[in-house]
C-alpha cells in the first residue's frame, strides 16, 4: 500500500515536469493501477530488438507488443514498430534478420515511444528478462521526454526462478531461456527474435507460469511485481 | 518488405492451415485473427462445457479430451483442430465436456463473434452448421486411400555408415547428386545428414573433414512408415519444419522424402490445371493434359472440399479447354468475321458439373451471316466441338451443340427461338427451356448473350401459362420416395440399378431454383447463387433456401462419394446409387432430404394450380 503511494506520488510529480504529453498521460494513469489478481489486472507484455546490448551505445530496432486482459491474450492489440534508427543493425542482423533496409523504412524512435506508452496506459509491464529492455526504455525515455518513467513490470524470468527456488528445483545455464522455457510449458515453437512473436511468447509463457502456480491461473501479483 | 512481419501474420499463418478457414479471403482471415484471445489451461482442467454456447475453440498447442455429463470419452482433438460448436459423435449431437489432456494453448473466439463469422460466411457457417460433413468426407477418405508417401519415392536412399568421414559423406552425396544422406549402423537408420548440416555443422564450426560423419548427423531423425498418408507427411513438415523425412519399411530406410515431393503432389490444383491448359499449343497436347483430370476430380473430393466449390473449379477447368479450343480454332481460320459468343448450357452455365460429361454448347452471332461467314462458323464449330469430344466432352446425344447449325445462329434467331418455345408450350419446348434457360457465356461478346438471356427471362416473367409448364414439367421428377418414406428405385426391367440421385435429387432442386430465377427475372445460372438472389428479390424464404441448399449439398455429397469411389476403381461415374452402399445414417438424411424437396415441390404445384 504504502509503495504504491510513494509510487503515485513519484509518478504525478514526473508528469508534472515531463515534456510529453502521452508520457505525462501514462504517469497519472499509472499512479491509479490495481495491481491484485492475475485476471484483474491489465497488462501489457512487450519486447525490444536492439542492435547491441549497451543502452548507452546502441538503438532499439524494433518494438512489440500485445495486451492480457483478464488472463486472455487478445491478438487485436498486436503491435509490431520498426524504428528507424541512425546506426546501423550491425551484426545484431544475424539475429533478428531485421537488414538496415527494413529499419529504415520504420518510424523514428519519438513515435515509436509515444504509441508504446498509449498503449501502455493503465497497464503493467510484462517481459522476459526485464532489467535490458527497461535499460533501455529509460534510455529513449530521457532523450524524449527528459523523464525515466517509473514502470511496475512483471518478470517471467524472475518469476520461474522464484518458483523453482522454492520447490528447489536447480537452474543451469540457458534454463530460463524464453524458447527453453516455453519447450518445458508445451508452448508451440515460434520463429524466435521478431520483437511481436516474442512479445506475444512471453504472455502466453505468463498464462503458463501463472497456471503452474495455481491451477485456476489465479494468481496474485504482488509478490512478483518489480518497480523500476 | 519481406522480412517485417505483420502484426497478425503469424495468427492467420496458422489460421490458414485450418481447412475450414481456407476458404477465407486474406482481409476476412486477418479479420477473424483480430478477434482470437489466446488462454491457457493446464493439463486436467475443465475448459468449458458446450452449454450454454461457448464460441468456438481452436487448439493451437495441446491436446483436449470431450467427453459427456458421464464422463464418458466423447472424442479427442489435438493442434489445429476445433471444438466449441455443436459437434455430432457418430451421427449423434451430444453435449459435452472439454478438458485439458495436456497442457493446452487455445485460440477462442467468443459466442457472439462466431455467430458474426458464420452469418458473414456461408462455406464457414456450413462446416459448422452440417451434420453430415465431416463423416461423410472422412467416408470418402477412408475409401480412397489417399496417396501413401511410397508413392513419392523416385530412388533408392544414399546411405553411409556411421563410421564414414564428413568428406566422405560429403563426396558420395555430390556423387549422387542428392542434398541429403541416411546414416545407418548395421543397416539400421540412426541419424541424417543434409547440405545444411555440412554447412552449419562441419564448415562454420571448422570441423576437420575427416571427424565421422556421426558428430553433424541429426540423430534418430523422424521417419515415416511407407504406408503413411501424404497428407500426414505434410503436416509433419509444416509443424516442424522439416525439410527430408526418412521413409521406413520397419526399421529399414526405403527412401527420403523432400519438402519438395511433398508439395508436387499438391500441385493438381485446378488453377495449375488451367494455367496449363492455356500454355498448350495442339489439340494432341491438351489431350494428355487431360489424362490429369480423373486424379484432380478425386483430389478435389478427398480434400473434402465443399460441393459448390468442387463445382465451381471442375467447371473451370472444362471453360479453360472451350476457351483454349476456340483460340486455337480462331489461329486456324483466322479472325472472326463477326462479333459472336460462345454460350454453354446445362452443367456447364450452372457451374455444378463434378465430371466430365456431355457437351452443350452453342454459339450466337451478332447478325445474320452471309454464307462464306456462316461456313468460318461452321468450321470453328466442328474444330472446338470435335475437340471438346476429344477431350472426354463427348458430343450431345440431344445435339444441344453449336455444331448443329440450328443453334449455331444469329442473336434475332435465337430470341425466335424462345418466344416459339414460351409461345406454344409443349412437352418438348419445356423441355428445351429448361435446358436453354442455364446459359452463360465461356468465350467471346457476353453482351449477345445478356441481351437474350433479358430477352427470354422477361418473357417468361410475364407469361404465367408458360410457367405453368414448366412447373407442370418439372413436378414429373419428383425424389425417390414411396409410400411410409421407402426408397424407391429405378428398375429397367432386369434388375433395380438403384437411387437416381441426380434426376430424382438434384434436377428437381435445380428445377425449383430456375423458376424462381424465371419469377424474378434473375439472370444468373448458378444453382446456390439463383436462390440468394431470390431470396434478395423477394420472391423465396430464406429459410425455404436455406433447406434446398442444405438438401442441394447432401444429395450432391452422397453422389460425389459415390462416383468418386467409382472413378477410384476405374468404373464409370453413375448416377445410380444402391441403397445397400449407403449407411443407416446416410440413408436418413437422404430421406430427410428428399421430404424437403418434396415439400418444396408441393408449394409449387399449390402455387401455379398443377396437380
Amino acid at each position: 500500500m504504502i509503495r504504491q503511494w510513494r509510487l503515485g506520488r513519484r509518478c504525478r510529480a514526473l508528469a508534472q515536469r515531463c515534456r510529453q504529453e502521452s508520457l505525462a498521460r501514462y504517469l497519472t494513469e499509472c499512479a491509479e493501477i490495481d495491481a491484485d489478481r492475475l485476471e484483474n489486472t491489465p497488462l501489457i507484455s512487450v519486447d525490444l530488438e536492439l542492435n547491441g546490448l549497451d543502452s548507452r551505445q546502441h538503438r532499439i530496432i524494433s518494438i512489440g507488443w500485445t495486451h492480457v486482459d483478464g488472463g486472455q491474450i487478445s491478438f487485436a492489440s498486436n503491435r509490431h514498430l520498426l524504428i528507424n534508427t541512425d546506426q546501423s543493425v550491425g551484426h545484431s542482423a544475424a539475429i533478428h534478420e531485421l537488414m538496415d533496409s527494413d529499419v529504415a523504412q520504420g518510424v523514428p524512435l519519438n513515435v515509436g515511444l509515444q504509441k508504446l506508452f498509449d498503449a501502455a496506459r493503465g497497464r503493467v509491464w510484462l517481459f522476459h528478462h526485464a532489467s535490458l529492455d527497461v535499460s533501455f526504455l529509460h534510455q529513449a525515455c530521457v532523450a524524449w521526454a527528459g523523464i525515466a518513467p517509473p514502470l511496475t513490470v512483471l518478470d517471467t524470468m524472475q518469476m520461474e526462478l522464484l518458483m523453482r527456488k522454492r520447490r528447489g528445483i536447480p537452474v543451469a545455464n540457458g534454463d530460463l531461456r524464453l524458447g527453453k522455457l516455453r519447450r518445458k510449458y508445451n508452448l508451440p515453437h515460434y520463429a524466435a527474435h521478431n520483437a511481436l512473436i516474442d512479445a506475444c511468447a512471453t504472455a502466453e509463457l505468463l498464462l503458463a507460469i501463472a497456471a503452474r502456480m495455481d491451477s485456476s491461473g489465479s494468481i496474485r501479483l504482488g509478490p512478483h511485481l518489480i518497480y523500476f | 518488405m519481406p522480412r517485417q512481419y505483420h502484426d497478425i501474420a503469424h495468427i492467420a499463418e496458422f489460421l490458414l492451415r485450418i481447412q475450414v478457414f481456407n476458404s477465407l479471403e486474406t482481409a476476412d482471415l486477418h479479420q477473424l485473427a483480430r478477434l482470437l484471445k489466446a488462454a491457457y489451461y493446464p493439463q486436467g482442467q475443465t475448459i468449458f462445457s458446450s452449454r450454454p454456447a461457448p464460441g468456438l475453440a481452436i487448439i493451437r498447442k495441446g491436446v483436449v479430451r470431450l467427453v459427456d455429463e458421464q464422463h464418458k470419452f466423447l472424442d479427442k482433438r489435438s493442434e489445429g483442430e476445433l471444438f466449441g460448436h455443436r459437434i455430432y459423435f457418430h451421427g449423434e449431437l451430444k453435449d459435452y465436456i472439454a478438458e485439458a489432456e495436456e497442457d493446452c494453448l487455445l485460440w477462442r473466439l467468443n459466442a457472439a463473434d462466431f455467430d458474426n463469422l458464420r452469418t458473414q460466411h456461408p462455406r464457414v457457417n456450413e462446416y459448422f452448421s452440417s451434420q453430415l460433413k465431416t463423416r461423410l468426407s472422412a467416408a470418402t477418405q477412408i475409401k480412397h486411400a489417399a496417396t501413401q508417401v511410397r508413392d513419392l519415392l523416385k530412388r533408392e536412399p544414399v546411405l553411409v555408415n556411421t563410421d564414414v568421414s564428413i568428406r566422405q559423406a560429403a563426396q558420395r552425396m555430390s556423387e549422387q547428386n542428392v542434398s541429403s544422406v541416411l546414416v545407418v549402423r548395421d543397416g539400421k537408420l540412426c541419424g541424417i545428414v543434409t547440405d545444411k548440416d555440412l554447412r552449419q555443422r562441419a564448415l562454420a564450426e571448422g570441423l576437420d573433414s575427416s571427424e565421422p560423419i556421426e558428430r553433424v548427423m541429426t540423430d534418430n531423425p523422424r521417419s515415416l512408415a511407407a504406408d503413411a498418408a501424404v497428407d500426414t507427411a505434410l503436416l509433419l513438415m509444416m509443424r516442424e519444419n522439416y525439410h527430408h523425412l526418412p521413409v521406413m519399411d520397419g526399421d529399414r530406410p526405403l527412401g527420403l522424402v523432400t519438402a519438395g515431393d511433398v508439395l508436387r503432389t499438391q500441385s493438381e490444383h485446378p488453377l495449375r490445371v488451367v494455367r496449363d491448359i492455356y500454355k498448350q499449343k495442339s489439340i494432341k497436347e491438351l489431350i494428355v493434359l487431360s489424362h490429369r483430370l480423373p486424379s484432380l476430380f478425386e483430389r478435389l473430393v478427398n480434400l473434402g472440399r465443399e460441393v459448390e466449390q468442387i463445382g465451381r473449379m471442375v467447371t473451370h477447368v472444362t471453360d479453360a479447354f472451350t476457351v483454349r479450343l476456340i483460340q486455337l480454332a480462331e489461329k486456324k481460320l483466322g479472325p472472326p468475321p463477326m462479333d459472336y459468343s460462345w454460350v454453354v448450357f446445362g452443367s456447364q452455365a450452372r457451374e455444378d458439373q463434378t465430371a466430365r460429361t456431355d457437351q452443350d454448347n452453342g454459339l450466337i452471332l451478332e447478325r445474320e451471316a452471309e454464307p462464306d461467314e456462316a461456313d468460318y462458323f461452321a468450321k470453328l464449330s466442328d474444330l472446338v466441338c470435335s475437340g471438346l469430344d476429344q477431350l472426354g466432352y463427348v458430343y450431345c446425344p440431344g445435339e444441344i451443340m453449336a455444331l448443329n447449325g440450328k443453334w449455331r445462329v444469329s442473336l434475332a434467331r435465337w430470341k425466335q427461338h424462345f418466344d416459339g418455345w414460351i409461345d406454344q408450350p409443349d412437352p418438348k419446348s419445356v423441355m428445351h427451356c429448361s435446358i436453354f434457360f442455364d446459359i452463360r457465356c465461356a468465350y467471346g461478346n457476353s453482351t449477345l448473350v445478356d441481351n437474350l438471356q433479358e430477352h427470354a427471362s422477361s418473357r417468361a416473367r410475364e407469361d404465367r401459362i408458360f410457367r405453368r409448364f414448366m412447373a407442370a414439367n418439372m413436378l414429373s421428377h419428383r425424389p425417390p420416395l414411396g409410400f411410409f418414406g421407402r426408397f424407391v428405385q429405378e428398375d429397367d426391367g432386369s434388375h433395380s440399378e438403384g437411387l437416381n440421385l441426380t434426376h430424382r435429387g438434384i434436377v428437381p432442386i435445380t428445377d425449383l431454383a430456375r423458376m424462381r430465377a424465371l419469377e424474378a427475372g434473375i439472370h444468373e445460372a448458378n444453382t446456390f447463387r439463383r436462390m440468394k438472389l431470390a431470396v434478395e428479390a423477394g420472391v423465396m424464404n430464406e429459410g425455404d433456401a436455406a433447406s434446398m441448399r442444405d438438401a442441394l449439398v447432401l444429395i450432391s455429397q452422397i453422389r460425389l462419394s459415390h462416383q468418386s469411389a467409382q472413378m477410384a476403381t476405374g468404373e464409370k461415374p453413375s448416377n445410380f446409387v444402391p441403397p445397400e452402399d449407403l449407411s443407416p445414417l446416410m440413408k436418413r438424411n437422404l430421406k430427410a432430404a428428399f421430404m424437403l424437396v418434396i415439400e418444396a415441390q408441393k408449394a409449387l404445384e399449390l402455387r401455379y394450380q398443377v396437380h
